[in-house]
């Protein structure tokens, strides 16, 4: 009965001797520790390790800069999946190139990370556990350690070390909106919580596919996090659209109402009101 | 835009304009509609400004957010007819993106009441000037909030009162390295 690392080692080293994949992105030890890296020869394949959950899918995205032609492997738990999902569809990953090794993860590391699917769609090593813990059941998802989040405080101890952007897979412009001193003002400590955190939350409105790496790499211990997923639950209920799962559905934000409608509770009055024709194209469209 | 416009217009909208409120208006619909309304002499509140963009969809979020943070009670964002934008529908997708920005703020503790998104005007001077006065007066009634909210939005403000001075590293060597040691 092969282990989880086992049977990820075994996969990689076939993947890289058929020559599918000329490197693999995974998990390194070695004497100073486990970092990221790329394993190019079946014997590196030893090395590799799974823990602790770190995404690479970013890594991906850096390496496909640079060289988009070579398929390269990775290691894929299911944010690494719904994070490379949201980058081919902004056409910044080709998704062609890409090997993944799924791996699920386990119940303790799906239990701290709390996010809502913790497997990818292809299960390769490992048994797929369901949610875990998590956004409240009772649906408060601005709740953080039992209590209501309140957030002046919170952003109030923001360094504006940008980890947060940094960390994201998906704050991926060159020219970063809140890098730019027209919207965020230089030299002012905690930024205006309104401009930077706000700013962040509203383009990823429909990316944001709740990894945590936000909120882990916050070094004054945010909920970032929780910021994001609320957003998300209310873009599930209102617009009946979750990132990071088909790599053909278009954002909502990006198509007209009729293709993408509002559906919920509060569905305004003059939404059947709006014309066209019966396949739904308006004119012009 | 960024900060310096805003605080032209915090300048032209004067100290005494409560509630503040700034529109944006499409080129099209409703800036036909407000110059309808002004050549017809209608009576509207003194407490707005007026910004014409080429389409409703040329408003970002990021706007919004500094505007409201600048400290601007109230904004407006007004575009053609749901099925009349003359860019490809793209009032459409600018009622879809401002709605997730008003839900991402009541999320936050600011009323979404605060950000106003009507579609169609054209050339109708009544309608502008029935929205507009509308929305004074709702912004009017929830001027009445506890001063946790007001806190948020007043962001800049906000900060200055709370970020702690610390004393720097270099100075004080002699006094202050005690403690931190």
């Amino acid at each position: 009965m092969e282990s989880a690392e086992e049977r990820t080692k075994r996969i990689g080293r076939e993947l890289l001797e058929s020559g599918r994949i000329r490197g693999l992105l995974a998990l390194i030890a070695d004497k100073s520790g486990v970092r990221p890296g790329l394993l190019q020869k079946p014997e590196e394949v030893n090395s590799l390790v799974l823990q602790p959950r770190y995404l690479l899918a970013p890594t991906v995205h850096t390496l496909q800069a640079v060289d988009s032609k070579t398929t390269l492997g990775i290691v894929a738990r299911g944010c690494d999946e719904r994070a490379l999902v949201e980058l081919a569809k902004a056409g910044q990953v080709d998704l062609q190139h890409v090997v993944l090794i799924g791996l699920a993860c386990d119940e303790e590391t799906a239990r701290q990370c709390g996010c809502s699917r913790p497997y990818p769609r292809s299960i390769d090593v490992g048994e797929k556990v369901e949610r875990v813990g998590g956004a409240e059941p009772s649906g408060e998802t601005m709740v953080h350690q039992g209590k209501q989040i309140k957030w002046t405080a919170e952003l109030a101890r923001c360094l504006k070390c940008y980890g947060c952007r940094n960390a994201c897979p998906l704050c991926i412009c060159p020219e970063c909106k809140i890098g730019l001193d027209m919207w965020v003002q230089t030299g002012v400590v905690p930024p205006d919580p309104l401009s930077f955190h706000l700013i962040r939350a509203y383009h990823l409105a429909d990316k944001c596919i709740d990894c945590g790496s936000c909120q882990d790499a916050c070094p004054a211990g945010i909920p970032l996090r929780k910021l994001h997923q609320y957003l998300l639950k209310v873009l599930e209920e209102r617009l009946a659209y979750v990132p990071g799962l088909d790599a053909n559905q278009q954002s909502p934000l990006f198509t007209d109402l009729k293709r993408a409608p509002f559906c919920g509770p509060e569905i305004p009055r003059w939404m059947s009101t709006l014309g066209g024709n019966e396949q739904g194209e308006l004119k012009g469209e | 835009m960024g900060v310096m416009f805003l605080e032209i217009f915090m300048q032209r909208l004067g100290k005494s304009a409560e509630p503040k409120v700034l529109i944006f208006a499409c080129d099209w619909c409703p800036g036909l509609g407000s110059d309808r309304a002004g050549q017809d002499r209608l009576s509207l509140p003194s407490c707005f400004r007026l910004v014409r963009v080429d389409c409703a969809a040329q408003v970002s979020g990021e706007w919004v957010i500094e505007a409201f943070s600048g400290g601007i009670d109230g904004i407006m964002v007004m575009g053609c007819h749901l099925d009349a934008c003359r860019h490809q529908g793209a009032n459409h997708r600018a009622h879809k993106k401002l709605e997730t920005l008003r839900w991402l703020l009541s999320g936050l503790g600011i009323p979404p009441e605060k950000l106003c998104l009507s579609w169609g005007m054209g050339r109708e001077a009544l309608p502008f000037q029935e929205e507009v006065q509308k929305f004074v007066s709702t912004l009017k009634s929830l001027k009445t909030e506890k001063k946790g909210i007001n806190s948020l939005q007043r962001g800049r403000a906000a900060t200055q009162e709370i970020t702690p001075s610390l004393p720097s590293p270099l100075e004080g060597e002699g006094e202050g390295g005690g403690e931190n040691s």
